[in-house]
């Protein structure tokens, strides 16, 4: 009974000291400075990574459409324009089918939906577009449909879902392999 | 009903490997002299990118912005001319540029190609950043912009 008795005050006397020194230790706040960064960026994504167009008897049915998702997050101060071009790397030799010759891009029509606009289908013999430098007769685009938005002054974020379908309107094609490469733009100046 | 769930994962998975997303960052950037800058690409896909790129001048004329050959007066150095990037991953790509005739504007722009196609049409994309250069850095941009209109 007495140890019992003398461990109930020991025991008091602790938790007495624990307490006064709970009361003494503080801490005052502390400061972090913070500091971030957003850059501007573009992100832009393509629904496929490869394109096949029906020839011979099918000839002028249109491909599937290839969808292009844009998306941007820029600063103020640009001269405010954003410019699509869709384009092939040669007028004479948009596709090439080795022995079976070239297939010229005045062979293919562009049906595309830009910004919500149903474009006229364009053969890709169009002039070249500056603003994103395409390939001058090998373009799809004509060049007073290339400026898709013109008010990207200020501070802004957005998107644009736009879509893109070939067709091979041009003679009766040699049996071949076709290969060839689609350039798809899209330039914020 | 844990396969379905697995198999439309395998699905979503193949989906997006068909697909390219590239992000670029920064879209444009203005120095003094001494022009020495980055900008990075991401690629988003599973799939690696391959990506080349190109120098090109660019002029305001009109009010209208257009992207010229690289005048014999800007020099630009690039820490690689072509890069494959892996899946998911970023690529920094650094750049120096050296004007005789201020102000001068560089665009440089990354083709981009994911996968190869054996027949038919491969897609590329392409966007580009565009460094401006001045005698001095701060308001390099609307400098340029005000002198080539």
């Amino acid at each position: 009974m007495r140890k019992i008795l003398l461990s109930l005050i020991l025991i008091g006397v602790l938790a007495g000291a624990n307490l006064s020194y709970a009361g003494t230790v503080t801490a005052g706040p502390q400061s972090v400075a913070l500091t971030a960064s957003q850059g501007e960026s573009m992100t832009l994504s393509l629904s496929t990574n490869s394109l096949t167009i029906p020839l011979g008897a099918a000839a002028g049915t249109y491909s599937s459409p290839i969808t292009a998702n844009v998306a941007w997050n820029i600063a103020s101060g640009h001269v405010g324009t954003l410019t699509v071009g869709a384009w092939f790397s040669s007028a004479s030799a948009a596709l090439n089918g080795g022995t079976g010759g070239n297939l010229p891009s005045s062979s293919f029509t562009l049906q595309a939906t830009i910004n919500g606009a149903t474009l006229a289908p364009t053969v890709c013999n169009q002039p070249t577009i500056a603003a994103v430098s395409s390939v001058a007769g090998a373009t799809c685009i004509p060049a007073a449909n290339a400026v898709v938005l013109s008010n990207l002054t200020t501070a802004s974020q957005g998107t644009l879902t736009d879509t893109y379908a070939l067709a091979y309107t041009g003679a009766l094609a040699p049996p071949a392999t076709y290969t060839g490469t689609f350039y798809i733009d899209y330039v914020i100046q | 009903m844990k396969t379905v769930i697995i198999l439309i994962l395998t699905l979503a998975a193949l989906t997006t490997a068909a697909t390219a997303q590239v992000t670029l960052s920064p879209l444009n950037a203005e120095f003094g002299k001494k022009a020495k800058g980055e900008f990075n690409l991401t690629n988003g896909t599973f799939a690696p990118l391959s990506v080349t790129f190109e120098l090109q001048s660019v002029e305001l004329s009109n009010g209208k912005f257009a992207m010229v050959d690289l005048k014999p007066t800007t020099h630009v150095k690039l820490s690689e001319y072509s890069a494959r990037i892996p899946a998911k991953q970023t690529r920094t790509i650094a750049y120096t540029v050296t004007c005789d005739v201020m102000p001068c504007g560089v665009v440089i722009l990354s083709t981009m190609a994911t996968g190869h196609t054996n027949e038919g049409i491969a897609m590329a994309t392409r966007m580009g950043t565009i460094a401006y250069v001045c005698d001095k850095q701060k308001g390099c941009r609307d400098w340029f912009l005000a002198q080539n209109k």
